[in-house]
């Protein structure tokens, strides 16, 4: 099989994935939520509006009609109505989408931006008392749950030295003409720095013990041999002949967080007040809005399995050695 | 055969994990975590979910805030016992007594203590115009402090005495719980001498004063009021216009009047020979003490740090740092001070010797909270790795093995769940179903097999082609045979140490659904501590509340991790080259 036939099939595959989870998400809902609008009479809704409502989703219909609407809407990216913020959902999605990937990247970009260095440095003093600390730390922060250290970090931060904003994207009241207008501030960036810290920390791990290991796994090749028979410094082999060949897992694993990254941190939106996507999702579940939380869902999936598709892609450009089976 | 293999292939992680140090250390963590679940119960001081209640010898002075605003603010407490009543020297001091034989002498020096030898229950005391105190409590006890110097006097009979006050210098008039009216006259040798009560039917007395014409009025039970005229040693019954029961009562020198009860009840006489009036109170809860002055400016003090304060128009409830029940009020000139306090909830307490973690909003105990708390995390964790395991081994070795169409439907399941985000998708599960142990072990379990399975088979693959699975396909080993007792031991180190990495990710997902609040309801794990701390809004000051559970969370994962590590060389034997 060749290149182009790889990639065309990976990306058939992505497709039915994703086909598939919207097919679950669908039965799963009208399984656990036969009807939806059982969550709107307690805001008053008349039986009439209700049977409105009832019908505007398709509620009336049998349920393999119901399901070709959701398939429709979901491709053209109508997600319809929410209940709560009675708002096309569409719009919203994107929106809290944009807030939380603002974070996440930069989180991760940072965590990475240090841990490949850092990882590096580690596996050559490897052994050694600043190596043991290193993995100590990597995997502390791993171990504590962002929720707690976001709790620390505002309470040392916000509250006892009250030097950093710590809820919200801006302060309170402010005007912002498009998303660019609002995150191109000094005022941003400030209400960016502690969930940034903490959402970084949390991921440092990953890339800087990584990146450690395949750096050991490197060392046993016989370029590295080679280069220390021509007598380079060693910083020259550390940095320019095994770093370099032992970034591949890493960057994988960087473009599978990202992707991760749409949906999985709910808790750090939360803490933070951060209008993102997974704060949505909570709140949408809190106030049974089941066409928000539906669609944010479908969301997230879309973009997990878009990173993991560009992953292969990616990968099969980087490493010709990935073979097309 | 089959057995030995089994233990053999299990026994290889445990040495590994044994000649690692961090991994020794790790599972040493564990261990003492474990055993801290299973021992919960001998392990907690506190039932977890009991508020706790504790009693104080609480000082409250009123304090002007930079704005102007008033706040009662806590002072240094007195001691373990309430404080019941106290009474001013008329030199900027004053004296209070409570349970347990209490005595306090407050001065330019502050609080000393004055106890003497009774451990009774004290319910008043009152200062005499030559400074004399003559302090009464349970038992029919009274003591009279002359300079620094105690005498007890003998009770005709062991009544509850709940309030004393001097009629001159050397008379006082003393009132009980069951009606009692004694006379004391300190003239020569203590005389007591019980007067007659008009009523007669055992009412509570609970308050009594010096009324600005030199008479005495008691007060009590049921609205009752019983006047005693000194001169002609006779007491009369007199009305305040409530039913409901007086607790304390206060009269300033020029006849204004104060009297306080049940049901936040504040009656009201502006001068003597004038009508008591009921005002309106901003709360309907008890008070227990109040105080006028001259120019009719009052204060009352009740139970749930409920302070009072007539600013000449109404009654405003005023803000205290806490919810503490007062039972006595002492005006030492310029210092205003409310003193208790009974049992009352010992809501965000600090860490002390009581409560080791502090206490929450509340009043439980958080240290049992947290040991607790491991069960939850320890169940959840072993069960979901264990559950997840199952799935993804057998998924694994299925697919591995078979190969061919099964393996397609599979694998490609497994792929449509690493499609999945895992907060949202347990937040869903919540949405659609209840919140229960269950629904969070099934949304952990549900989609970490995923890693398990694709490792697993990864691993069957190439065991599958091996010389000793065709020796055994020769020998006419079924299908069953083959995967689970020649391939399965070989993968066994690879499950291990997928089970301690899973472990550990199912730990913090537990805490993470717990923490959003749509953890098992009714029971208590770190993540619902957490979630508390933040929900009760506390956590921004009691920082004993959040630190904890966090830390135990970070230090099980962290052991976790490092038994994991150790394993990590059976999955990467190239790693152990460079060790």
């Amino acid at each position: 099989m060749n290149r182009r036939n790889y990639l065309i099939r990976r990306a058939l595959q992505a497709l039915a994935s994703l086909f598939v989870i919207a097919t679950l998400l669908f039965f799963l809902f009208r399984w656990g939520l036969p009807d939806p609008t059982t969550a709107l009479v307690a805001d008053g809704l008349s039986p009439e509006q209700r049977e409105l409502v009832r019908q505007s989703f398709g509620l009336d219909q049998p349920l393999w009609r119901q399901y070709l609407l959701f398939l429709q809407n979901a491709v053209q990216g109508d997600f319809g109505f929410s209940f709560h913020y009675r708002a096309p959902v569409a719009d919203i999605i994107w929106e809290r989408l944009g807030n939380t990937m603002v974070l996440m990247v930069t989180a991760i970009l940072v965590a990475y931006i240090i841990g490949v260095p850092l990882g590096a440095w580690l596996s050559w003093r490897r052994g050694t008392r600043a190596d043991t600390v290193g993995i100590f730390a990597g995997l502390m922060f791993r171990s504590a749950p962002m929720f707690w250290t976001g709790m620390i970090g505002i309470l040392v931060f916000g509250v006892m030295l009250g030097f950093l904003p710590t809820s919200g994207m801006r302060t309170l009241p402010y005007e912002a003409s498009g998303f660019f207008d609002k995150i191109t501030t000094v005022d941003f960036l400030w209400h960016l720095t502690l969930p940034t810290i903490v959402v970084a920390l949390y991921y440092l791990g990953s890339p800087l013990l990584i990146m450690r290991n395949t750096m050991l796994e490197v060392y046993g090749e016989d370029f590295i041999e080679m280069a220390r028979a021509k007598g380079l410094p060693e910083r020259t082999i550390l940095y320019k002949h095994a770093a370099r060949n032992a970034l591949l897992p890493v960057v994988t694993q960087l473009a599978v967080t990202i992707g991760l990254a749409a949906g999985g941190q709910v808790v750090v939106e939360v803490v933070f007040s951060w209008p993102g996507l997974g704060r949505e999702i909570l709140n949408a579940v809190r106030t049974s809005d089941f066409p928000l939380a539906q669609a944010s869902f479908l969301v997230m999936a879309a973009f997990v399995i878009t990173l993991n598709l560009l992953v292969d892609i990616f990968y099969s450009t980087l490493d010709p050695r990935v073979s097309f089976k | 055969m089959m057995i030995p293999s089994y233990i053999k292939s299990a026994a290889k992680p445990l040495r590994l994990v044994l000649s690692d140090r961090l991994a020794v250390i790790g599972l040493a963590v564990l261990s003492v975590i474990i055993a801290m679940a299973l021992a919960a119960p001998l392990l907690s001081t506190h039932d977890p979910n009991v508020v706790n209640e504790v009693e104080d010898a609480s000082v409250l002075t009123r304090q002007l805030g930079e704005d102007g605003a008033v706040l009662w603010t806590l002072e240094p407490s007195l001691g373990e016992y309430a404080i019941q009543a106290a009474d001013e020297d008329g030199a900027g001091g004053g004296i209070a007594v409570g349970r347990h034989g209490s005595v306090f002498r407050y001065g330019p020096d502050g609080w000393i203590n004055i106890g003497f030898d009774t451990d009774v229950d004290l319910n008043s005391v009152a200062i005499g115009p030559d400074g004399r105190a003559l302090v009464v409590g349970a038992n029919g006890t009274i003591a009279v402090l002359t300079g620094n110097d105690w005498t007890k006097v003998d009770a005709p009979s062991p009544a509850e005495l709940r309030a004393v006050a001097w009629i001159d210098a050397e008379t006082a008039l003393i009132v009980g719980a069951t009606e009692e009216i004694w006379l004391a006259d300190f003239t020569s040798a203590p005389i007591i001498t019980e007067i007659k009560s008009p009523v007669g039917r055992g009412f509570a007395l609970n308050a009594v004063q010096r009324d600005a014409d030199g008479t005495m009025l008691a007060v009590g039970a049921r609205g009752l009021a019983i006047r005693y005229d000194p001169a002609k040693k006779q007491a009369a019954i007199d009305r305040l216009g409530t039913q409901r029961e007086m607790n304390g009562l206060h009269i300033s020198p020029n006849g204004h009047a104060l009297a306080v009860g049940e049901r936040g009840v504040a009656v009201r006489r502006a001068a003597m020979g004038e009508r008591w009036v009921e005002e309106e109170t901003p709360d309907t809860r008890a008070l227990r003490a109040g105080w006028v002055g001259d120019n009719g400016s009052a204060i009352a003090v009740g139970r749930n740090g409920i302070i009072i304060e007539h600013d000449g128009a109404a009654w405003q409830r005023m803000p205290a740092e806490s919810e503490r029940h007062f039972r006595a009020l002492l005006v030492a000139g310029d210092t205003l001070i409310a003193l208790g306090s009974d049992r009352f909830v010992n809501r965000l307490a600090a860490p002390s010797s009581a409560h080791w973690f502090g206490t929450d909003h509340l009043g439980r105990d958080l240290f049992s909270q947290n040991v607790y708390g491991s069960r939850i995390a320890l169940l959840v964790g072993f069960l979901g790795a264990l559950l997840v395991m199952l799935i993804g081994t057998n998924v694994g070795l299925v697919a591995g093995y078979f190969r061919g169409r099964t393996e397609t439907v599979l694998m490609r399941t497994v792929d449509v769940m690493y499609g999945i985000p895992f907060e949202p998708f347990a937040l869903i599960l919540v949405l659609l179903f209840e919140p229960s142990l269950t629904i969070v072990i099934l949304a952990v379990s549900l989609l970490t097999w995923r890693t398990v399975a694709r490792l697993i088979r990864s691993q069957v693959l190439s065991l599958r082609e091996r010389p000793f699975v065709k020796a055994a396909r020769v020998a006419g080993a079924s299908d069953l045979r083959i995967m689970y007792l020649h391939i399965f031991p070989n993968v066994m180190p690879l499950v291990f140490l997928e089970l301690a990495i899973i472990v550990g990710v199912s730990i913090i997902a537990e805490a993470t659904l717990s923490f959003l609040g749509l953890g098992p309801p009714q029971s208590i794990s770190w993540g619902g501590i957490l979630h508390n701390a933040r929900l009760s809004g506390a956590w921004r000051t009691a920082w004993w509340w959040n630190l904890p559970p966090g830390f135990f969370i970070m230090t099980t994962v962290l052991s976790v991790f490092f038994i994991s590590r150790s394993l990590e060389l059976i999955a990467n034997p190239r790693l152990r080259a460079r060790q």
